[in-house]
């Protein structure tokens, strides 16, 4: 069926919202990378298979990713007149149990995460209920969803369906009022209303930069050209950071959504979304989505009957970082091997073949549909002054819940790690977190306080970027820390400007001598003056960004740099070539367990006896540390 | 044309607006060091060591010169100590690249750079890709490219060897600054026929006999696209333009 009208809109909507809300069980299983990577898709087959051993009545469908992905696979299941009730660390055991329970209508208390007994859909403000008040305290003490010190401080709004709904099921995204938005624009807006409402939100570039969304619109809408580009940039590349993928492979279409919006506000005709071939899931996903979208009109010829029409490609990027450079991902999907050239021109005015091309990232598109239909005004009160909305961020590292979280602008550091991340994991203490990936930095312990947003964030030597999150505790070294975000990012130059490709590898081999115990006065001194150098006289963004996590460390770390390279030592006992293993022998209990653990037998000692560990054979696995039972193993 | 009021290195002066801030300061005579520019192709700003400090309403800013075009009332300073900084830092980094080449040796010595405290790599080219954009935007063979990201980088025809569309032609070896682009003529071992071999990009093409004197002049495939580029007959370049000029033509 062709959507032209409001009505088809809704007939959709309602055969959404009955799968949503469905009159019989239904469970849904978190299959995005990171639940399949702990083992999601074999879950979801089990439960497939146990159903229909069982002869119980259910649907099993999957999901993306709800966020709390360090207890992935998650799965959810909604009893009607029962509050949603979600599952974690579910295994493949479980299954039989889980199926056999439901047949009562009874779920084992012992895997459960929390109830839902409520959902607020962020795109209409509506409140859609699973249990009534009275159904719900009838789940006794399994906390409720907003309660969790992981959910209470976050607003979802790009991740609004993500975990949700099925992503392969344009109804679904219907029902959680999907497309309206875009509706509403193509049919009754003028462009030029729609880049007001955009300005008036506030919404800035969440690829990394930060530029205002509507004033990028404004200038490709003003720009001259026979045909016009909108693209959405989803060349994630950042060690650590996922909320690309995770939009993209749990809701699609609201970056559908988002493009048509901004295609019909530039006046564009064509759309690519450049994704990276190592998200083969996001790429699938995607695709489908294109063509469900496709057939429903909502994609295509003369959309929503109008004279507009827009279509969209889906294009792999090999896998080179500096393709979510505008220019190099310009250059990529022309064909050319992905380099940046210089700005300006600027894609707006000269982009892909030429034409005027407005590039927006993932996160920023799927932000989209949501401003239109809640209201810039309305969006423009979450956030700081400068820093509207809610920003993802991959919250990873040493934190005790690791996952994807979705927060307001303005929060503190300490808020996102402390109160949604619970705390450094397995008791240790915090040192720094790094924001922004390799073009971003760290911010020390004693700044945990600085609010989330673009300004504070740039002000603390680092950068918002597009939403890497790595907590550290103190048993990290922090020049080892710059030494391999430098790695990452002299691989990743391109080599065509002498900065980047020379001084990347300069600070690197700098770095490198410093960490073996090399270091000398004077590389503080020479880092600076490339780091300078780089970040002047870069051709692109990774040149001129790269020197952060260098400057940063060098900043608020500058003792670790000195003590590696005055007294040889890493306190953190990170580099191997500065540390000793030696073994405590007022709390060494002979256990032998160090001396198995040892690869090349530079562990000595009888049963019952104090062990020593040889400096010559040690190889500074770690391996006796780890697995000391007493702690009797030391690094010094 | 009205020309752009400009304060070069303090002096009030006026520039050609059409052009870039690297063409007209070499009108006035200021020199700015430059590895990866040629006036006959485009602007490809990877050297970097053309940037200049412009200021513009009171916005300082580090920028290439050789692809930023002059607006009225622009300040430039091309030997800021900000920019001689950089430029002193970019110089150390490639002569620790190239330490051998002449080419960044005189360069170095320019600016007053004596020895690079950065690890010598012993590299001769100095990327700065003239081969590249001469063979792509000249001659219109493209039989190079670059081959690998970061510092290793380099210059190749596909597959390293036997270039299917290089044509010999020699404009990379013409252009080459550093000289580590190079070809030589010799009888050919196995057919005993005259070839030309490029010999970075290990290629061998034959070359042609002139029709009238019998003195081989360019490759083959040199005039055969030649021919195609600027459709003359075939047989037409089979005569070398020395024989061509006096009328010795069969």
């Amino acid at each position: 069926m062709k959507i032209k009208k409001m009505q088809d809109l809704n007939k959709l909507k309602k055969s959404g919202e009955q799968q949503l809300f469905p009159s019989g069980i239904k469970i849904t299983v978190g299959l995005a990378t990171c639940g399949i990577a702990r083992g999601a898709d074999k879950v979801h087959d089990a439960f497939k298979k146990e159903l229909q051993k069982q002869k119980v009545k259910a649907t099993v469908v999957p999901v993306g990713c709800s966020g709390w992905c360090s207890r992935e696979p998650i799965v959810n299941i909604i009893i009607p007149r029962m509050p949603k009730i979600t599952l974690g660390d579910v295994s493949e055991d479980d299954i039989p149990g889980i199926v056999r329970n439901l047949k009562n209508r009874h779920i084992p208390e012992s895997k459960i995460l929390y109830r839902t007994d409520a959902e607020e859909n962020i795109a209409d403000g509506r409140v859609r209920k699973y249990a009534s008040a009275s159904q719900a305290a009838t789940s006794g003490k399994i906390p409720a969803y907003g309660t969790l010190p992981l959910f209470k401080k976050q607003k979802k709004i790009a991740l609004r369906n993500c975990g949700l709904i099925n992503p392969a099921d344009i109804q679904e995204y219907v029902a959680r009022g999907g497309f309206k938005a875009a509706y509403s624009a193509v049919t009754g807006m003028k462009p030029e209303k729609i880049i007001t409402e955009v300005q008036r939100s506030g919404l800035r570039g969440r690829g990394g930069a930060g530029f205002p969304v509507g004033k990028k619109w404004e200038m490709a809408r003003q720009a001259e050209g026979k045909k016009k580009y909108i693209i959405c940039n989803a060349d994630e590349g950042d060690p650590g950071a996922y909320m690309d993928r995770s939009i993209l492979e749990g809701d699609p279409f609201s970056v559908l959504e988002g493009m048509i919006i901004a295609a019909f506000s530039i006046g564009a005709s064509e759309g690519y979304i450049y994704v990276r071939g190592e998200y083969p899931l996001a790429v699938k996903q995607v695709t489908k989505a294109i063509l469900q979208a496709k057939r429903s009109g909502l994609l295509g010829r003369n959309m929503f009957g109008t004279d507009f029409s827009f279509n969209v490609n889906v294009e792999k990027g090999a896998g080179a970082f500096v393709c979510g450079e505008e220019t190099a991902l310009i250059a990529s999907i022309e064909g050319y091997s992905g380099e940046p050239v210089p700005r300006p021109p600027y894609p707006v005015e000269k982009g892909l073949w030429g034409l005027p091309t407005c590039i927006n990232n993932v996160e920023t598109l799927a932000n989209i549909p949501v401003v239109l239909s809640r209201g810039g005004t309305w969006f423009s009160r979450i956030g700081t002054g400068k820093s509207k909305g809610t920003k993802i961020f991959s919250l990873v590292g040493a934190v005790e819940r690791v996952g994807l979280v979705e927060v307001p602008m303005g929060i503190s550091l300490k808020e996102i790690v402390y109160d949604i991340g619970g705390g450094i994991a397995g008791g240790r203490k915090l040192k720094a977190v790094q924001t922004g990936g390799p073009s971003g930095g760290c911010i020390p312990k004693r700044l945990a306080d600085i609010s989330v947003d673009y300004e504070s964030l740039t002000k603390a030597g680092s950068i918002m970027g597009s939403g890497g999150m790595i907590v550290m505790d103190d048993r990290t070294c922090m020049v080892d820390v710059a030494k391999y975000f430098m790695s990452f990012l002299k691989d990743e130059s391109c080599g065509k400007c002498l900065p980047c490709r020379e001084g990347t590898q300069a600070v690197f081999e700098i770095l490198d001598r410093i960490t073996r115990g090399r270091g000398r006065t004077k590389d503080i001194e020479q880092l600076k003056d490339v780091c300078e150098a780089m970040s002047q006289a870069s051709m692109c963004a990774l040149g001129k960004t790269a020197a952060n996590p260098v400057l940063s460390t060098l900043r608020y770390f500058g003792k670790e740099y000195d003590e590696h390279i005055k007294k040889r030592r890493c306190s953190a006992g990170v580099c191997s070539a500065l540390i000793r293993f030696s073994i405590n022998a007022d709390k060494c209990i002979g256990c032998e367990a160090c001396r198995k653990a040892c690869p090349c037998e530079a562990v000595s000692g009888k049963p019952r006896k104090m062990h020593k560990i040889s400096v010559k054979k040690c190889i500074k696995c770690r391996a006796c540390y780890e697995v000391c039972p007493v702690k009797a193993v030391e690094i010094r | 044309m009205t020309m752009c009021n400009i304060t070069l290195n303090g002096k009030k002066t006026k520039f050609l607006p059409g052009k870039t801030i690297l063409e007209n300061t070499r009108d006035h005579g200021v020199k700015i060091p430059v590895l990866c520019s040629h006036e006959a192709l485009k602007p490809y700003g990877a050297c970097r060591l053309c940037i200049v400090e412009i200021e513009e309403q009171g916005r300082k800013q580090i920028v290439t010169s050789c692809n930023s075009h002059v607006r009225d009332g622009m300040k430039i300073k091309t030997h800021s100590p900000r920019v001689q900084k950089i430029r002193k830092t970019l110089v150390e980094l490639l002569l620790a690249r190239t330490p051998e080449a002449a080419v960044e040796q005189q360069l170095a010595r320019d600016i007053g750079v004596k020895a690079t405290p950065y690890p010598e790599q012993g590299e001769l080219c100095i990327m700065c890709g003239q081969c590249v954009r001469t063979c792509r935007e000249i001659v219109g063979a493209c039989a190079l490219d670059f081959v690998h990201k970061g510092s290793k980088r380099s210059v190749a025809v596909p597959f390293f060897r036997d270039s299917k569309e290089c044509i010999g032609c020699g404009s990379c070896v013409f252009v080459c600054p550093t000289g580590v682009v190079s070809m030589h003529d010799e009888i050919s071992d196995v057919r005993g026929e005259p070839e030309r071999i490029m010999d970075k990009w290990e290629t061998r093409l034959p070359l042609q006999k002139c029709s009238s004197d019998g003195n081989v002049f360019a490759t083959r495939r040199m005039l055969e696209h030649f021919a195609r580029k600027h459709e003359v007959s075939e047989g037409f370049l089979e005569t070398c333009s020395h024989c061509l000029r006096k009328g010795n033509t069969k």
